[in-house]
């Protein structure tokens, strides 16, 4: 902590010094500190960590496919809503069998190293996104599952061949970090591994630097096919702390934070500098229960593990405005498929139901503990330690309330590292996850996390049936079906009882109040309208 | 001293409840009739996690410093009493790892270990043993020569009897202080683990723990992170003034 602040103050100290050094040389022309000059347009924003990488292939943490999204376009886009919008194709059409999918490409569209966007290095990028063998396999999978073929039809026209009809292709695979298309030029001059640290798109900023675990450097692409930046540079800084986030951004060390708790959105609200805004995003929150290891083989187990939480009263209390409660594998508050009020099957808190549940599988009290032919109901829950808003504090509360009921419980709360080896390997109790998407396509949501061999589905449950209707819901573009079958999953996943929904994250961002033109929304951040203003609300 | 046992050994009277009796509803009020320090995050009362914590605290610095100590006489005992090639090796092993900063040796060890109670005690355990090797080495080998070891081996007594019998009594007191200060590094080591995530696991109210938990509320609620910082203060304060008085007790030469 000590360290980090000293860290920060020398920062500050050498950033002092690098501006007055630009001032006293008398070539500068922005005048940064200048007090009747135009305001330097250089944005900084706060990263939750540093990236890893921009190899679109590979990027699998939001931090790197935030900035990315700055620098590399995808052929569609998403307006604030989620819908999908133009981006490097102008217009996009379906055969009747459902199988072709057309993309008009947007003509003089020129890559940041002056190479041709066209449908050559459309083709070679999807080629890559399904053969290229230095993507994750459960990643390419995603991919091959459903593209056949790419086909360049003239230079400015791809076709996408499908294997079968998919309602969700767009959602799938188009707009997934994976969509984002890069130069072929320089991947071919620099080399994969090289391209990765320097990546060069189409996009409203072109990548300068990045000078690891301190900051990322973009800047505004002043030959952008679009509505061009207002900015000098848009900087991104890896600051982990929610608390160092919100002192960076109260002292003016960063434009817009993105990580706070619900204590200082509080008492941000009172500051005159500061905005504070939340809006429901894509972002499932939940334990999943390994129903292959016992005592959780048995059903009735873990339905009365469903009744002993409390989430609702967990999540409001702990998370306040930065989440909502939630019944059902999907958002209630931003997917269309979620059930309505009444049609879930969602367990309400019911200590007694809990325990008459255990009672019937055959586990008593015996001194205060549950105990079952001479063993005790014991297990281990698997938290990380600051991924989520306040994670290991709901774990401790999962804790305790599954104590209550005999159980022993021993906690452990783990770096995200270790922790994602641990889970997605499957070796595991109960352990704490999440999901995030930029659109509400439920497909994305419940393939992943809830259908057999989904890349999310740790626990490794498996129910044929639902995968049946997953597998159907997909097929089809009747959207009344569609919501019939999802209708129908999202129960029989709570009837099986390994996925327990606790909430859905919302998104926060904080920002100064000089910071102009952002739209805060559920879908990626873009932040091509940003500019620096006065300090009037 | 007195008041800080008394503390940690009431922690089932000053919060019957246990230490981890959550109230959602509770959560971060500061100081009251109720609460005497506040409750944290989770609304459980500070107060009682700090008892709780106590008993921890001295426990963990109690059992590593055994260890340490006990790891730490026999190495230079073993060293002083035989020297040559047995004090080289032994001598040469303790200065590598004197040559550690000990929480960075402790953060090793406990990475290497895995986070947990066991493995804390162990790994601050071996950060003291050094000294105690040291310590003890030098003790031996300033008694090794006297008369009555001489007399010891002269008479044919096992080397193990003469250590056990006719060296140690004669240079446990510095060793008795040494151990008195370093339960207090003991402690402060296992909370700087516990503050790096390192130490316990939640829900034992690690005093260290407490105070990286508290630091997310520093500026909307300080109870939570300042009174584990107190309460760690006072104790490390203790038992140096414990430590200095034993070596006033115990040196011969501040006799008057």
């Amino acid at each position: 902590m000590l360290l980090k602040r000293l860290g920060a103050g020398v920062l500050a100290l050498v950033f002092v010094a690098g501006c007055s050094g630009g001032g006293s040389s008398g070539t500068a022309d922005n005048g940064g500190g200048g007090k009747s000059g135009p305001v330097a347009q250089d944005v900084v924003i706060a990263n939750v960590t540093d990236i890893v990488q921009f190899d679109p292939l590979d990027i699998q943490d939001a931090p790197s496919s935030l900035v990315a999204g700055q620098v590399m376009e995808q052929l569609v886009d998403r307006d604030k809503d989620g819908k999908a919008k133009p981006g490097l194709a102008e217009r996009w059409t379906t055969s009747p069998d459902g199988l072709t999918w057309t993309f008009e490409l947007r003509k003089n569209v020129k890559f940041h190293d002056g190479s041709d966007f066209n449908a050559d290095v459309v083709k070679w990028h999807y080629d890559r996104v399904l053969y290229d063998k230095a993507a994750p396999a459960r990643f390419r999978k995603q991919w091959s599952d459903i593209i056949k073929e790419v086909k360049v039809v003239d230079p400015y026209k791809v076709d996408i061949l499908l294997k079968a009809p998919n309602a969700a292709f767009l959602d799938l695979v188009v707009t997934t970090n994976g969509g984002f298309i890069w130069s072929k030029a320089s991947f071919e001059k620099l080399g994969a591994k090289q391209a990765a640290l320097q990546p060069v798109g189409t996009g409203p900023f072109k990548f300068k630097e990045w000078v690891p675990g301190q900051k990322v450097i973009l800047e505004a692409n002043k030959d952008y096919w679009g509505e061009k930046s207002k900015l000098n540079t848009l900087v991104f800084r890896p600051i982990p702390e929610s608390n160092t986030q919100v002192i960076e951004l109260e002292t003016g060390g960063a434009h817009l934070i993105t990580k706070l708790g619900q204590e200082d959105v509080t008492r941000l609200k009172q500051n005159k500098e500061v905005k504070v805004e939340t809006v429901p995003a894509y972002r499932v929150r939940f334990l999943e229960i390994n129903a292959s290891r016992p005592p959780f083989t048995d059903l009735k187990v873990r339905q009365a593990i469903n009744y002993a939480l409390d989430t609702k009263a967990m999540v409001t209390s702990l998370l306040g405005d930065l989440a909502t409660p939630s019944e059902s594998a999907l958002m209630p508050v931003a997917s269309w498929a979620h059930p309505q009020a009444g049609a879930t099957t969602a367990y309400k808190p019911d200590p007694n139901r809990a325990r008459a549940l255990l009672a019937e599988a055959g586990w008593q009290l015996e001194g205060g503990k549950l105990m079952k032919d001479g063993k005790p109901f014991k297990f281990t829950l698997y938290s990380p330690n600051g991924r989520y808003f306040m994670d290991k504090e709901i774990a401790e509360v999962v804790k305790n309330q599954l104590t209550q009921l005999g159980m022993q419980v021993d906690l452990k709360v783990m770096e995200w590292a270790p922790y994602t080896d641990l889970t997605a390997k499957g070796d595991f109790d109960i352990c704490f996850l999440g999901w995030n998407q930029s659109t509400n396509e439920p497909s994305i949501f419940l393939d992943p996390l809830v259908k057999t061999g989904g890349r999310g589905n740790y626990a490794k449950f498996s129910d044929k049936e639902l995968d049946g209707w997953l597998d159907a819901a997909v097929a089809t573009t009747d959207q009344a079906k569609r919501l019939e079958l999802y209708g129908k999953a999202v129960n029989r996943v709570a009837e099986n009882a390994w996925y327990v929904p606790l909430y859905n994250e919302s998104k926060v961002a904080a920002t100064r109040v000089e910071l102009k033109g952002y739209t805060h929304t559920a879908a990626g951040d873009s932040y091509d309208t940003l500019y620096l203003g006065g300090k009037d609300q | 001293m007195i008041l800080l046992l008394l503390f940690a050994f009431a922690a089932p009277l000053i919060g019957p409840e246990g230490m981890d009796k959550q109230d959602l509803m509770m959560r971060l009020k500061p100081p009251s009739a109720k609460f005497l320090l506040g409750t944290d995050q989770l609304g459980r009362s500070i107060l009682t996690r700090l008892a709780y914590g106590g008993q921890y605290s001295l426990k963990v610095g109690l059992v590593s410093v055994a260890i340490g100590a006990g790891i730490g006489i026999l190495v230079g005992a073993l060293a002083g009493y035989y020297g040559g090639w047995v004090d080289k090796v032994l001598m040469g092993l303790v200065e590598i790892l004197l040559a550690f900063p000990g929480i960075l040796l402790a953060i090793a060890i406990v990475a290497a270990l895995g986070p947990g109670l066991v493995n804390v005690m162990i790994a601050v355990g071996i950060r003291g043993m050094p000294t105690f090797a040291r310590l003890v080495r030098g003790q031996v080998l300033s008694v090794r020569r006297r008369e009555y070891v001489e007399a010891a081996q002269a008479l044919g007594s096992a080397d193990g009897r003469i250590i056990a019998r006719h060296i140690f009594p004669n240079i446990m007191a510095p060793v008795i202080v040494l151990a008195s200060l370093d339960i207090a590094s003991a402690i402060l080591s296992v909370a700087s683990l516990s503050f790096l995530g390192l130490g316990s696991q939640p829900p034992i109210p690690d005093w260290g723990g407490m105070i990286d938990q508290g630091r997310q509320y520093l500026r909307t609620a300080w109870w939570v992170g300042v009174y584990p910082g107190l309460a760690i203060m006072m104790t490390v304060l203790g038992f140096n003034l414990l430590g200095d008085a034993l070596r006033d007790l115990l040196d011969p030469r501040l006799k008057t």
